[in-house]
């Protein structure tokens, strides 16, 4: 078992147990309807069974091949660009455009080690200009620059 | 209106100085993200989408469109100079358009593949022009089943021929469909999948979808692994360019011959752009008289993969505007700027906006002609911009992403979901599961369920009315034969496999 290809042995597996969620959660919640007359539940829950037969068929597939090795994730990049929307989501509304650019950049410059804060400043005056000429002026969007919303 | 009058409004509403500004705009942007690898087409119309909201519809789609083909002459350019694809589209560039830069031909390749491109694109506009309309004219009789035959042929062409697993494709499109299904269902108004989230009362928006998957994850994995690449400085200047007589003489028919190859694969759903350059060259180097020329910088290897992407490019747009149906996750985009503006595609958009059609077909002339001025004379411009440290563009791109997200409904709930498609991405290319069909089942899958909900309404129930229909049986037949010859490729892929 642990020389087969266990990646798609996994995810087959997980994506058989999602479809079957799905077709469930779809026919007990919703009408199901007739064949002619078809409530909201009926392509659900036929979606939802396609994926389980699928995820059965991948992860079937992955018992008869061989283990194959998977290239890790760099965390780093994956962590500060995501958590870089992150903030830019909460700060946004509550304090601006400005101050959301900056936390972005700043925390999305934490991907890349190359990175001086003296070049992430510069790089955050110029963004903050763009964003303002191109949001603001070219498309007359309506985003406070700087705001209190607390 | 004739043909003749027809083509007169959309020079007429193409020619507006608005419009010739947004094809200036989209077609410069389009060659600014070509021509840095990492930002592939889907990936720059996803950000850039999220303006046209803010547009006029015709000016919107003339932008998008312009940055779709306008990737296709830039991406070329890190091809030849960094052995680095620009777009997918460009990958086969690379096997003969980087030794010729290495030969110190780099501006002979840039020129010849601007060239190739335009006489593709030139092509590619003709083919659309002449065939759309018939294709429209014929398609107002096409009814549910029909429609329903042919979103599904597309959608089987699209994941059964992308390179990869077919399983893990057609997965990716159920996953598309079942998130293309969340939010208020049109027939009773029943809240599917919503689970008392208001804004998901009113569904997933494709922008946040496709930033996700293609905006945000592409970067979080270029960033690991574009680094700065050290490339030979040639000598650029239009003196540089010129090719011999022997490069043209050479070059003339593959250009021709990649356009046709590129003008079918294009108009084709499911297929497209890099499918055809592949093609292309594929075909060149098995009818060339001495195959050993290809791989160490053949001018036929880099002008037949071109005019055939660009060939493409254009005639993509064939089922897109004629039959309100997207071959590509991009052409996807485009048909949802147009929904976004409350026009219906399909094949009665060319009755009811002929100005949108024709004035978007028209404005494909101007784009090609502002790339060529783009990729010559102002090539340098574009080669110095590949010496940009990478570090600096992503917070850049990224804060283009979050923004235009955000401006469009200003939601910041739209912008917490590019950040959850976005992990999404990320895991779906660690584990091989291809991202254009999920696009393409979000945006078909409604429209899908739509059409299959409709035609079993007026067959009463009966699933027979989808073979008996001759048009609905023939789509259907050529579904099954697909799927039959991509299951036999594969196994017999195994096999040989399994046998060495």
């Amino acid at each position: 078992m642990l020389n087969r290809d266990i990646v798609d042995i996994f995810t087959g597996l997980a994506l058989a147990v999602f479809g079957l969620v799905i077709a469930l959660y779809a026919s007990s919640h919703y009408q199901l309807g007739t064949l002619q007359r078809m409530g909201p539940g009926m392509v659900p829950m036929g979606i939802g069974a396609i994926t389980a037969l699928l995820g059965a068929l991948l992860a079937g597939g992955g018992a008869l091949r061989p283990r194959v090795a998977l290239s890790g994730i760099e965390w780093r990049p994956l962590l500060a660009i995501l958590g870089g929307i992150l903030t830019f989501a909460i700060a946004v509304p509550r304090v601006g455009l400005a101050p959301a650019i900056a936390t972005m950049t700043l925390v999305t410059s934490l991907a890349d080690r190359q990175l001086r804060l003296k070049t992430v400043a510069l790089l955050i005056v110029f963004l903050v200009l763009a964003a303002i000429v191109i949001f603001r002026l070219a498309l007359g969007m309506n985003i406070p620059i700087v705001r209190w919303a607390f | 209106m004739d043909f003749f009058g027809n083509l007169g409004l959309g020079l007429q509403t193409a020619l507006s100085l608005t419009n010739v500004f947004y094809c200036f705009v989209g077609v410069f942007l389009g060659t600014l993200l070509g021509v840095i690898p990492g930002i592939g087409v889907l990936a720059a119309i996803s950000m850039l989408f999220p303006i046209t909201f803010h547009m006029e519809p015709t000016s919107a789609l003339i932008m998008l469109a312009g940055i779709w083909y306008g990737t296709s002459y830039g991406g070329s350019t890190a091809s030849i100079l960094l052995n680095v694809p620009g777009t997918p589209a460009n990958a086969v560039v690379c096997l003969d358009g980087y030794p010729m830069a290495q030969q110190g031909r780099g501006a002979v390749a840039l020129f010849m593949t601007t060239v190739a491109s335009f006489v593709g694109g030139s092509i590619g506009i003709v083919i659309l022009t002449l065939f759309a309309p018939v294709i429209a004219q014929y398609a107002l009789s096409m009814g549910s089943a029909e429609y329903f035959s042919l979103m599904l042929l597309g959608l089987v062409a699209a994941t059964g021929i992308a390179d990869g697993s077919a399983v893990k494709g057609f997965v990716m499109v159920m996953l598309g469909i079942f998130l293309g299904g969340i939010g208020t269902d049109v027939y009773t108004g029943t809240q599917r999948f919503a689970f008392g989230i208001p804004e998901l009362g009113d569904g997933i928006s494709l922008v946040a979808l496709a930033m996700g998957v293609f905006g945000v994850a592409e970067l979080i994995i270029s960033v690991g692994s574009v680094k700065g690449k050290r490339f030979e400085s040639s000598d650029l200047t239009l003196r540089a360019m010129k090719p011999t007589r022997d490069d043209m003489k050479r070059s003339w028919r593959p250009m021709l011959r990649g356009s046709g190859i590129g003008s079918f694969f294009g108009a084709l759903p499911g297929t497209g752009p890099s499918l055809a350059a592949f093609i292309a060259y594929a075909i060149e180097k098995r009818t060339a008289r001495d195959p050993s020329r290809f791989g160490k910088g053949a001018i036929e290897g880099i002008t037949a993969p071109e005019s055939a992407n660009n060939a493409a490019d254009q005639t993509s747009f064939i089922p897109t505007l004629a039959l309100g149906i997207p071959g590509s996750p991009t052409m996807a985009l485009m048909l949802g700027a147009l929904i976004i503006h409350g026009i219906t595609p399909g094949p009665g958009l060319m009755t009811e906006q002929p100005s949108l059609f024709w004035g978007l077909v028209m404005s494909f002339w101007i784009g090609n002609v502002l790339l060529v001025i783009l990729n010559v004379p102002l090539i340098g411009i574009w080669v110095r911009l590949l010496a940009v440290p990478y570090h600096l563009l992503f917070p850049a791109v990224l804060m283009f992403i979050c923004l235009g997200t955000y401006s469009v409904n200003n939601s910041t709930f739209d912008v917490l979901l590019v950040m959850v498609f976005g992990a999404l991405g990320v895991g779906m290319r660690k584990l091989a599961f291809p991202a254009a069909p999920l696009i393409l089942g979000f945006v078909l899958g409604p429209m899908m369920e739509d059409h299959f909900r409709r035609a079993m309404l007026l067959s009463s129930g009966e699933f027979a009315t989808f073979v008996q229909r001759p048009i609905s049986a023939t789509l259907l037949a050529i579904t099954a034969a697909l799927v039959l010859w991509s299951t036999l490729s594969a196994l017999r892929a195994r096999r040989r496999s399994t046998s060495q």
